[in-house]
C-alpha cells in the first residue's frame, strides 16, 4: 500500500521503514523491532513480575467515556504524514489516516479481500476493458454534499495532473487517457483536463475504461490516489489550502480540527457514514519523530498503541507486555538486485554462487535490525499464490556455492562493484562482502551514495554490479511484488531483465476473467523469475506493535496499515 | 557608540549575506536531482518533472536560484518544503514558539545556576561543597546530552511518572525536563566559569578594601564581585546560545517537542533543502542578533568597553 520507491530503500533496516513511512528518515520510522537484536540494553522491568504487564493498561490515559464496543477514544503514534490529500499519498503514515477519512470505490477487508467501499457493486463488461461501478446514492462527504460520479471523475484527473504532481501518478496508467493527462505539458491549474477513460454516466454511475484488459484494476482502485474529492475544489481555491490542512471526505471518520503538524491529527467518528461505521468515537493521532519516545509515552501509560517498538526494547517488551505485543508479517522484501545485463552478472551460475553463500538466517536475526523474516522467494508465503518452498538457490549451502563458482568460470580475485546507501545499512554490506569475500575470494569494491544519488546510480543504464534495495506492494497481490520488479520495461526494474515468458504470464494475469487462476499463474511466473535468479531476496519484514490492555480488535494487514477503524476501546 | 553599533550592523548583514551563499552552496549542490526527490523517487512523467522544477525554479542555474530565493527572503517569503508542500515560513513560524519556550527556560536555568551556585562556591573556595560542585560541573560537562535526555525521560517520565515523558500538549511542565537537559551542560560550564571569576574578584584590592570598609559580606559580594564577573558570564551565555540551539535538536528529538530542530533534523534527512536552508538562516539570523546584544550588554556593563568601542 506504500509505494514510494524513495523511502524503499535497501536495507531491511530501511525496509522496515518503507514500511511505515516516507521518509528516508530511518530513526523516525523503523516499525519493528529485533527479535535478534540484543536485548541486554533495555533498561526496562524485564525482571518484574508478570503481574506487572498489565500496568500500563491500568494507567492508561483518559478513560473511555462510554462502554465498550460503542466509543471511546484511543491514540497511536505515527510520524509527521507528508501529505493528508489521498492524491498526495505516498507512505503509510499518510495513507493511515486517509484511509479513515476516505473511502475508495473498493476497498479491502482486514485478510486483503476486495470488498465494496464507495462503490457498491462493479463489473466488467466482455470486452474487459470497460468497468462500471454504481455507488452508493445516499453517500455524502462529511460536509453533507453528496458524492457522486463526477467526484471521481474531478478526483482521477487531479491525480493524473502533472500540475498536481503526485508522487503515486504512476498508479494509473492501465486507466485510458491517464497518461495523455501525465505527460501532457502542465497547464499550471490542477484537474483542469479530464481523463478520457473516466466517465460519470450519470449521478451514482462511474464508468472506467482501460487501455487493455486488467483484472486487477478493482484491487488497484483501493489505492488513495483514487479516492473521491468533492469538485467543487477546482472553483475555490481557498478551499483546495483547507483541503491540505482538513481534507474533507467521504469516509469512516472525520477530521474535527486542521493538522496539527508535528504534533497531532484528531478522528471522530462520521455520524452520517453510509457504509460499515468505525467502532471507536475518537482516535487521535500522535506524532512522534522517533519510536522510542513513542514507546516511553506507551510505558509511561499515555499513549495506546505504539507502532513500532525500538529494536534494542523489543525482547523486554516481549517480556514485560507478552500478548500485548503484536508482530505481523509484512509484504515487504529487501533484496540484492543484479545488473544481469553486465558480466560477469549475466551468468546463472555466478548469480547462484552469490545466492548460495549467503547465510539468510543469520543475516534477519544478527545483520539486519528490527525484526524480519528470512526471504526464499519475492512474495510474501501468505500471499496467495507465493511459492511455499524455499527456492533452491535461496539455501546456505557453500558446498554447492563453489560448484556453481566454478563452473561460471568466473576467477577468484575478480573485482565486483557493491553499492551501498551512505548511513544505512552499513552492516549487510559488510556481511555481504565477508561472505563473497571468504566463499570465492572476489575483490569487493563498494561504492556509497547518499540516497538521492544511490537511486540514479542504481538506474538500470548506469548500474554496474549488485545493489541494495527495498520493496512493498502497492496493492495486495503478488501481481504487485512482480510485475514492477520483473516486467520488461517496468520503472522499478533496474536489473535489466526481461523475460518474454515472464512478461507473457503478467499479461494473462491481467487479461484473465477467472480469479481462480490468477495465483497458480502468479506461482508460475515467481518460479520462473526464481530460476532465473535476477535479484537475491534477503528478507521480510515484520511490524511490531504494542497495545494497551483496554485496546482490542486490533488488526494490521500485510501493508502495515492498521484497521483503527476495528478497534473496540474498553472501559 | 551609535557609529559603532552601525558598523556592527553592517557587519552582522555582510556576514549574514556570506553565510546564505554558503549554506545555500552546501544545501543545494549536492548531487541528485531535488525534482525526483518531491516526485517520491518512483517513476515519474517527464511533464511532472518539468512541473515540480517550475515550480521550485529547479530549472534554472544555482546562481540564478539562489538570487530567486534571496529576492523572496527579503519579501519575507522563505519558500515552500519539498517534503510537505508547506509554506517555509508557516513552518518557522509554528515551530518557533515551542524552542523559544525551551530556550528561555533553559537559559533561566542556567543563569540561576551561575549567579547562585557560581557566586556560592566561589566564596567557599576549596571547601567540600566546592569540591563536590566541581565534580557534579564535571560530570554535567561530560555526559552526552543524548544519554541524559533519554535517562531522564526514563527515570522521570516512566519509572516514576513525574513528568510528561513527550510532547507539548501538558502546557509548561512539558518543558520542564527537556530544560533541565538542555541546561546541564551550560549551567555546569557556567558555573565553573562563574566560580572562577568570582573567585578572582574576591581577591581583588578593592573589594578587600570594601570589606575592610565595614560593608557586609552580601553587599560586597552583589555590588563588586558579582557586577565584576558579569561581564564574562554574560558573554559565556552569548555563546551558550548557540551551543543550546545546537543542543536542542537532540532534546526536542527525544521529548517529541514541535520545535526548529525537530523540523531542521527532519528535513536534512529527507533532503528538504528548501526547509533546511530557510531554518537554518534563520538560526544564524538569531544568532548574529544574539552576538550584537551580548556585545551592547557587554558594554553597558563595563565602561572600559564603551570607551574602547568609540
Amino acid at each position: 500500500m506504500k509505494t514510494s520507491h524513495r523511502s524503499l530503500t535497501a536495507s531491511a533496516v530501511v525496509l522496515a521503514l518503507a514500511l511505515t513511512a516516507c521518509s528516508d528518515d530511518a530513526d523516525d520510522s523503523t516499525a519493528t523491532s529485533g527479535a535478534g537484536s540484543s536485548a541486554t540494553t533495555a533498561v526496562s522491568d524485564a525482571t518484574e513480575p508478570a503481574s506487572d504487564a498489565t500496568e500500563p493498561a491500568s494507567d492508561a490515559t483518559e478513560p473511555a467515556g462510554e462502554s465498550a464496543g460503542t466509543g471511546g477514544s484511543f491514540s497511536v503514534s505515527m510520524s509527521e504524514p507528508s501529505a493528508l490529500d489521498p492524491a498526495l499519498a505516498q507512505e503509510v503514515e499518510g495513507s493511515q489516516v486517509i484511509r479513515l477519512l476516505f473511502t475508495t470505490l473498493t476497498t479491502l477487508t482486514p485478510e486483503l479481500e476486495l470488498a465494496p467501499g464507495a462503490a457498491t457493486e462493479w463489473s466488467v463488461a466482455d470486452d474487459g476493458v470497460t468497468w462500471t461501478f454504481e455507488l452508493d446514492p445516499a453517500a455524502t462527504f462529511s460536509d453533507g454534499t453528496a458524492v457522486d460520479a463526477g467526484d471521481f471523475v474531478y478526483a482521477i484527473a487531479r491525480s493524473a495532473d502533472p500540475d498536481l504532481a503526485a508522487p503515486a501518478s504512476y498508479q494509473g496508467y492501465p486507466i485510458s487517457g491517464w497518461a495523455d493527462v501525465l505527460e501532457a505539458e502542465a497547464s499550471g491549474a490542477i484537474g483542469d483536463v479530464p481523463v478520457a477513460g473516466v466517465t460519470a454516466v450519470d449521478d451514482d454511475t462511474l464508468q472506467i475504461v482501460t487501455d487493455a484488459p486488467f483484472s486487477l484494476l478493482p484491487m488497484l482502485l483501493t489505492y488513495p490516489v483514487f479516492a473521491p474529492v468533492p469538485s467543487e475544489l477546482a472553483d475555490d481555491p481557498a478551499a483546495a489550502e483547507a483541503f491540505a490542512e482538513q481534507p474533507i471526505g467521504n469516509g469512516p471518520y472525520v477530521m474535527s480540527e486542521p493538522w496539527q503538524h508535528n504534533e497531532s491529527i484528531t478522528v471522530v467518528r462520521n455520524d452520517t457514514y453510509t457504509g460499515t461505521p468505525g467502532i471507536a468515537e475518537q482516535i487521535d493521532f500522535r506524532i512522534y519523530s522517533d519510536i522510542l519516545t513513542s514507546y516511553r509515552d506507551y510505558q509511561a501509560g499515555s499513549l495506546d498503541i505504539a507502532r513500532g517498538i525500538p529494536p534494542e526494547e523489543f525482547q523486554a517488551a516481549i517480556e514485560e507486555y507478552g500478548e500485548l505485543v503484536m508482530q505481523t508479517p509484512l509484504a515487504g522484501l529487501a533484496y540484492i538486485g543484479l545488473p544481469v545485463a553486465r558480466a560477469p552478472f549475466d551468468n546463472l551460475d555466478f548469480r547462484k554462487a552469490l545466492s548460495l553463500s549467503i547465510d539468510r538466517v543469520a543475516l534477519a536475526e544478527r545483520v539486519l535490525q528490527g525484526a524480519n523474516d528470512p526471504a526464499y522467494g519475492y512474495v510474501p508465503s501468505q500471499v496467495p499464490g507465493a511459492s511455499q518452498e524455499p527456492c533452491e538457490a535461496c539455501a546456505y549451502d557453500l558446498e554447492l556455492a563453489q560448484e556453481h563458482f566454478a563452473a561460471s568460470g568466473v576467477e577468484p580475485g575478480t573485482t565486483i562493484v557493491l553499492y551501498d546507501i551512505a548511513d544505512d545499512g552499513q552492516a549487510v554490506i559488510e556481511f555481504l562482502t565477508n561472505s563473497w569475500a571468504d566463499a570465492f575470494g572476489l575483490e569487493i569494491e563498494v561504492r556509497s551514495f547518499e540516497f538521492a544519488q544511490y537511486l540514479e546510480e542504481t538506474a538500470a543504464d548506469k548500474v554496474e554490479g549488485p545493489f541494495e534495495l527495498g520493496w512493498v506492494w502497492d496493492y495486495p497481490s503478488g501481481y504487485s511484488m512482480l510485475q514492477p520488479l520483473f516486467a520488461s520495461g517496468s520503472g522499478a526494474n533496474n536489473l535489466s531483465y526481461a523475460s518474454d515468458e515472464f512478461d507473457a504470464l503478467m499479461t494473462r494475469i491481467e487479461t484473465s476473467t477467472d480469479p481462480a487462476e490468477v495465483p497458480g499463474l502468479l506461482n508460475e511466473a515467481e518460479q520462473l523469475v526464481l530460476a532465473d535468479l535476477p535479484m537475491l531476496p534477503l528478507a521480510f519484514g515484520r511490524e511490531a506493535t504494542v497495545h494497551a490492555d483496554r485496546i482490542s480488535g486490533l488488526q494490521i494487514d500485510a501493508g502495515a496499515l492498521y484497521r483503527l477503524e476495528l478497534v473496540t476501546v474498553a472501559d | 557608540m551609535t557609529a559603532w553599533v552601525i558598523r556592527r550592523l553592517g557587519g552582522a548583514v555582510t556576514t549574514f549575506l556570506v553565510a546564505t551563499v554558503v549554506v545555500f552552496v552546501v544545501t543545494f549542490a549536492l548531487p541528485g536531482d531535488p525534482a525526483r526527490a518531491v516526485a517520491g523517487g518512483r517513476k515519474v512523467s517527464p511533464s511532472t518533472l518539468d512541473a515540480i522544477r517550475a515550480r521550485y525554479h529547479l530549472d534554472e542555474s544555482l546562481p540564478s536560484q539562489y538570487l530567486h530565493w534571496l529576492g523572496r527572503l527579503v519579501r519575507g517569503d522563505l519558500g515552500e518544503s519539498y517534503a510537505s508542500r508547506r509554506a517555509v515560513s508557516d513552518m518557522l513560524l509554528s515551530a518557533l514558539p515551542v524552542t523559544v519556550t525551551l530556550l528561555v527556560a533553559t537559559l533561566v536555568i542556567e543563569i540561576v545556576a551561575a549567579l547562585v551556585v557560581g557566586t556560592w562556591v566561589g566564596m567557599r573556595r576549596s571547601g567540600p561543597t566546592d569540591r563536590v560542585v566541581v565534580a557534579l560541573c564535571t560530570l554535567g560537562i561530560a555526559t552526552p546530552i543524548f544519554v541524559v535526555a533519554s535517562v531522564g525521560q526514563y527515570l522521570f517520565g516512566v519509572r516514576w511518572g513525574l513528568l510528561p515523558v513527550a510532547g507539548s500538549d501538558d502546557g509548561p511542565i512539558a518543558y520542564v525536563l527537556p530544560a533541565l537537559v538542555l541546561a546541564m551542560a551550560g549551567a555546569a560550564f557556567a558555573v565553573r566559569i562563574m566560580r572562577t571569576e568570582v573567585l578572582e574578584q574576591a581577591h581583588l584590592p578593592h573589594v578587600r578594601t570594601a570589606t575592610g570598609k565595614g560593608i557586609s559580606s552580601g553587599q560586597v559580594t552583589r555590588r563588586h564581585v558579582v557586577r565584576n564577573s558579569l561581564t564574562t558570564i554574560v558573554t559565556f551565555f552569548g555563546l551558550e546560545v548557540g551551543a543550546l540551539i545546537g543542543g536542542s535538536v537532540v532534546v526536542e528529538r527525544v521529548f517529541n517537542l514541535p520545535g526548529v530542530g525537530n523540523v531542521i533534523a527532519r528535513a536534512i534527512s529527507q533532503r528538504d533543502n528548501v526547509v533546511v536552508l530557510g531554518f537554518t538562516m534563520f538560526v544564524i539570523a538569531v544568532y548574529l542578533v544574539v552576538d550584537l546584544l551580548i556585545d551592547l550588554i557587554a558594554m553597558v556593563l563595563d565602561p572600559r568597553l564603551r570607551a574602547a568601542a568609540w
